[in-house]
């Protein structure tokens, strides 16, 4: 369905102006915020001018203000710094955790898609099974098997995202089988590895890229939840849920002290979440129909 | 709701309004008679004859007697039951023995001298509700309070007992709810959502203490916080770099930043509301300077890395450690553990700890009995070492485990003291552990809700006065 | 038909065999736990007869297939074991820190769905102009909050800066303002942004432009012809959240000191109090594949169209 063909009424021009404006304006703000975590991450040392770790028992609590923007924790080390060099740790978060979900997810999921048979069923009851675990749950368990620390609480959230990969993975799989290039390229004698990541893997990439775009807010997200439960990051990691955690005793008193990083992980994951709508919005074949 | 078989202070608090023991402290922690009237010990200080009270009732309606008494410390003693409180009275108690309705005798296996402090924390629980198996569930002592509902996750509600034999409480019910969260704690007594909070943490009491719509209680400091050292690892072997690092740790600081001010630098192994404290007892200053020569002095001027595992809880203070330490070079890797790895990981053997590279255990312990040989002998007498006590780090003098068997059965109180300080100076001496500070009990009211005194016991104890 | 059919059967067939493997993952998962429930149980200060002794109590020194099989059994008839930290049987553990738990995610799925149909209703309605930016805007927010945080300044600001909301207990509908909202934002905010879409799709639908050629117009329309198609993803979606709101309790919980399972959860983790963890464990993947079973089923009669393969 094209536009022109369209009668003239209203509700033509209201979706039209909405996508036009939305699509851009989510892509153009999410893939700002992103840049600008990236850069801050990379020049944090030069951007906050002070160590985020070197303590001062002189000067804790302090409210931000002179000298410490985001004032100083209860061993006076100096927020600004501990917010900024956060920003490297959630970086790390999310394409560690990502990657291993795609790297155990997409697979496996290409894989049911394509043999079908037993091997789909197994596959797709294993992940409905994890997936009948609620996530925070699951990772708590995980967490409480390995220790808590950074990694650890990484390997958890990958280990739930790993079904949400699957179930996608498949039903691209499923819908590209059966299209002309790969008929084509069963055709002309290609092996099925070939065509799996030949043909079918470049053409479900994009949705899978979206897919992972919107599931690193989560990441951030659950990361900081875990480590708000004591299940995340070591001490004195500069975390942001981390930072929270032991801000919150203070709350009422400093609240600064959980203002900051909260803030931190909102704009992170809500550059995250604009960016990956932007990129769906772009690239969902759906939206090109209207 | 056992009073035998919980392990956690909190409960312990929930419990006290409903049970009672033998003896009970006073607000001074002083030990006063209580489901004893009166008692006596023959010459070998081995046998302890106690006078019990007459008419009083349990909340079930049976008479408390000598039996009860019995029944309530046999099941302790019996290790088929296993009860937590077991370890409390363990290698202390030999044989109870009723002679008739109200006379017990005590046969200890060594003289105690605190015997009468290990009563005051021993509750008498009615026999019946112990045979029929309920007292997990239902608390059934001779208290000011009775139990009426517990409801996990909620509250334990007790009703004043109007029975009671002794000086009857002026509040009617007590509606006990805890959280994890300090900060509600705060929050519930500023909004009058709560009557009294307990414990409060030092930064809500530092907030706290200016506002006038709540007025802070407080206790004596009886929390010892420490980093136990492991003695049998390498360089914590050399006293010298124990000392190094007792000198690299600012008390004052720590007290004032994680206290806020709600403590005192730890001068010695005993905490100050202790028998035998002694306030001279020369501690370590802060001298990070000193602290590197002593560290240059056994090899190692370039500092080393110490890991040191820390529960929750106590790891802003293990974070403090770090910063301070960092200043003479040594490297603190922190490993935070949940309550139950934690528990299991500091009572591993020698061999285990070494294996997991375990150089420091960062911990507290408080003797909820406020006598000497409660808070040394468990962490520091080599018979203690763990899995078997709570020495954590494998300390060993044989002049101290001589010192403090001697002065465990020394009844003469002076002479008592003047051994207990001779065990404060070496134990500060060698530095099996590094020090930190006392903890003083702090719980908040909001004023004019209680219409009666309150107090704290050693374990952070709330006491209503009655009138 | 006989294909559906086959579909449904084999659906119900592979819930028992689900929760007969989870049983065995949780079960494995608890015992892989570091840690010892007996020292726990016997104190810090106990010695090792204590221990020992604690740990017969607890059944924990039989070999792992028999505590296995005496678990299963026990699940059969109902019985999840005793607590360690309470004393008490887990099923009536649960039994009575359930009811608050499903107070809460209820009254936060209705504030979710309330919300999040009007807000994405309007805005879909109003596509472009300021209300659909709004909403728009609040929704991409309202999904990037971690809840406790909001939750902890939400506290700080209505219940200690102006006195208005309670913070103990669960006993008042003003108990449950503040976690309801925070725990609902999350699936109010994806409701929104999901129904905004479906119904932006419908009112592009052939039907629907027949319809308005047809003189038919107002509300009567939307929620007739509109809302109701756009209901499926919405069901899809609410129901996928029904976990991660389960899972979203678990903190919210602990930040209102909420006495539920999700904290319940929390506490038997930190304690190691295995039958404890099982038993929550268990009842949730149990609860969790049966709603996503409800949801397949709602999804089917809603739109007969969707095929089953």
């Amino acid at each position: 369905m094209t536009e022109d063909t369209l009668p003239g009424n209203i509700v033509q021009p209201w979706t039209a102006r909405v996508r036009s404006n939305l699509r851009y304006a989510n892509l153009s703000v999410g893939a700002t915020i992103i840049v600008l975590l990236v850069l801050a991450a990379a020049f944090a040392p030069l951007l906050a001018q002070r160590d985020p770790y070197t303590q001062n028992l002189a000067i804790t609590f302090l409210p931000p203000g002179h000298g410490h923007i985001f004032g100083t924790d209860e061993y006076g080390r100096d927020m600004f710094a501990r917010v900024l060099f956060g920003a490297r740790l959630s970086l790390l978060e999310i394409a560690l955790s990502v990657g291993m979900s795609l790297t155990i997810g997409v697979p496996l999921g290409l894989l049911a898609g394509y043999a079908g048979g037993m091997v789909d069923s197994t596959i797709l009851w294993a992940s409905d099974t994890l997936y009948a675990f609620p996530g925070i749950v699951l990772a708590i368990l995980i967490v409480a098997i390995l220790g808590p620390g950074f990694f650890d609480s990484l390997i958890a959230i990958s280990v739930f995202a790993i079904p949400a990969y699957i179930r996608l993975a498949r039903n691209l799989t499923l819908t590209l089988k059966g299209s002309e290039f790969s008929e084509a390229a069963r055709a002309l004698g290609a092996s099925p590895g070939r065509i799996l990541f030949r043909h079918i893997l470049p053409n479900a990439a994009l949705p899978i890229l979206v897919q992972a775009t919107l599931t690193a807010g989560d990441v951030v997200l659950t990361a900081s939840g875990l480590s708000f439960l004591g299940l995340g990051a070591q001490p004195p990691l500069t975390e942001w849920g981390a930072m929270m955690a032991s801000g919150r005793n203070f709350l009422g008193v400093a609240t600064y002290l959980t203002l900051f990083p909260g803030l931190a992980i909102t704009v992170t994951a809500m550059g995250l979440n604009l960016l990956g709508d932007g990129l769906r919005d772009r690239f969902d074949p759906r939206f090109h129909k209207g | 709701m056992d009073p035998a078989d919980h392990t956690a202070s909190l409960t312990a608090d929930v419990l006290s309004p409903m049970y009672e023991g033998l003896t009970q402290f006073d607000s001074h922690l002083n030990i006063v008679p209580w489901l004893a009237t009166s008692w006596k010990v023959d010459a070998s200080g081995k046998q302890w004859t106690f006078m019990l009270r007459r008419d009083v009732y349990f909340h079930d309606g049976i008479p408390f007697n000598a039996e009860a008494v019995v029944h309530s410390f046999r099941r302790l003693m019996d290790p088929a039951r296993g009860l937590a409180g077991r370890s409390r009275i363990q290698g202390i108690i030999g044989s109870v023995q009723a002679q008739g309705d109200h006379t017990v005798v005590f046969t200890l296996m060594n003289p105690y001298a605190p015997f009468l402090r290990v009563l005051a924390v021993t509750p008498i629980v009615s026999p019946a509700a112990d045979n029929n198996g309920i007292l997990s569930r239902y608390a059934v002592g001779t208290g000011p309070y009775r139990f009426v509902e517990w409801r996990t996750g909620e509250y334990v509600l007790e009703q004043r007992n109007d029975a009671y034999w002794g000086k009857r409480p002026v509040v009617k019910q007590l509606k006990w709810m805890w959280t994890t969260e300090p900060v509600l704690m705060e929050m519930s007594v500023l909004a009058r959502q709560a009557d009294i909070v307990n414990p409060l943490p030092p930064i809500f009491a530092e907030a706290l203490s200016h506002n006038r719509k709540v007025q802070l209680i407080e206790g004596k400091s009886t929390a010892v916080f420490w980093v136990a050292l492991n003695l049998q690892m390498k360089p914590l072997d050399d006293k010298r770099v124990r000392q190094a690092l007792n000198y690299g740790v600012d008390r004052e600081g720590l007290v004032r930043t994680q206290l806020r001010g709600f403590g005192t630098p730890a001068n010695s192994p005993l905490a100050p509301s202790d028998f035998g404290y002694n306030p001279a007892n020369r501690g370590y200053t802060y001298d990070p300077a000193y602290a590197k020569q002593l560290l240059a002095q056994a090899g190692y001027p370039n500092g080393f890395s110490l890991k040191i595992v820390v529960q929750e809880a106590d790891e802003p203070l293990a974070e403090a450690l770090q910063g301070m330490w960092a200043r003479i070079g040594v490297r603190l890797e922190i490993d935070r553990m949940e309550h139950g790895v934690f528990s299991q990981t500091i009572f591993a053997s020698p061999e285990a700890k070494r294996a997991q590279g375990i150089g420091g255990v960062l911990a507290s312990w408080a003797a909820n009995n406020a006598d000497p040989d409660y808070q040394l002998s468990p962490l520091y007498r080599t018979s203690a070492w763990s899995p078997a006590g709570a020495n954590v780090g494998f300390y060993s003098n044989p002049r101290l485990d001589a010192l403090l068997r001697e002065a465990a059965g020394e009844l003469d109180l002076e002479k008592r003291k003047a051994l207990y300080y001779q065990a404060q100076r070496i134990i500060t001496e060698d530095a099996p552990h590094v020090l930190l500070y006392a903890t003083r009990d702090v719980a908040a009211e909001h004023v004019g809700t209680v219409p009666e005194a309150v107090h704290l016991l050693p374990g952070s104890q709330i006491v209503l006065d009655g009138q | 038909m006989v294909k559906m059919r086959r579909y449904w059967i084999r659906k119900l067939l592979a819930l028992p065999m689900i929760l007969l493997v989870a049983s065995f993952l949780i079960f494995a998962a608890v015992r892989l736990l570091p840690g010892d429930p007996a020292r726990l149980m016997a104190g810090m200060q106990a010695d090792q007869q204590s221990v020992n002794a604690a740990r017969t109590r607890l059944g924990l020194d039989k070999p792992f297939a028999i505590q296995y099989g005496l678990f299963l059994r026990g699940v059969l008839h109902g019985d999840l074991g005793i607590s360690i930290r309470s004393h008490k049987p887990v099923e009536e553990e649960i039994a009575q820190r359930f009811p608050f738990t499903l107070a809460l995610t209820s009254v936060s799925y209705l504030f979710a769905i309330a919300v999040g149909i009007t807000s994405g209703v309007l805005a879909a309605l109003y596509a472009g102009s300021a209300i659909d930016h709004a909403v728009m805007v609040s929704a991409i927010a309202g999904a990037s909050i971690a809840n406790y945080w909001l939750a902890l300044m939400a506290m700080n600001l209505f219940a200690v800066q102006l006195g208005w909301l309670p913070l103990l207990g669960a006993d008042s509908w003003k108990n449950y303002i503040l976690p309801a909202i925070t725990l609902g934002l999350l699936p109010a905010a994806v409701i929104a942004r999901m129904c905004r879409a479906s119904m932006l799709e419908i009112l592009n639908q052939d039907y629907m432009r027949t319809a308005r050629a047809k003189g038919l117009t107002g509300a009567g329309l939307y929620i007739k012809h509109g809302l109701r198609n756009a209901l499926i993803p919405i069901v899809t979606i609410a129901g996928m959240n029904f976990g991660s709101l389960l899972g979203g309790a678990v903190i919210t919980e602990t930040v209102f000191n909420w006495p539920g399972l999700g904290r319940l959860m929390v506490d038997a983790v930190r304690y190691r109090d295995y039958a404890t963890i099982q038993g929550i464990t268990l009842l949730t993947v149990a609860l969790v594949t049966l709603i996503n079973l409800i949801v397949e089923v709602m999804i089917g009669v809603l739109d007969p169209r969707i095929r089953f393969e």
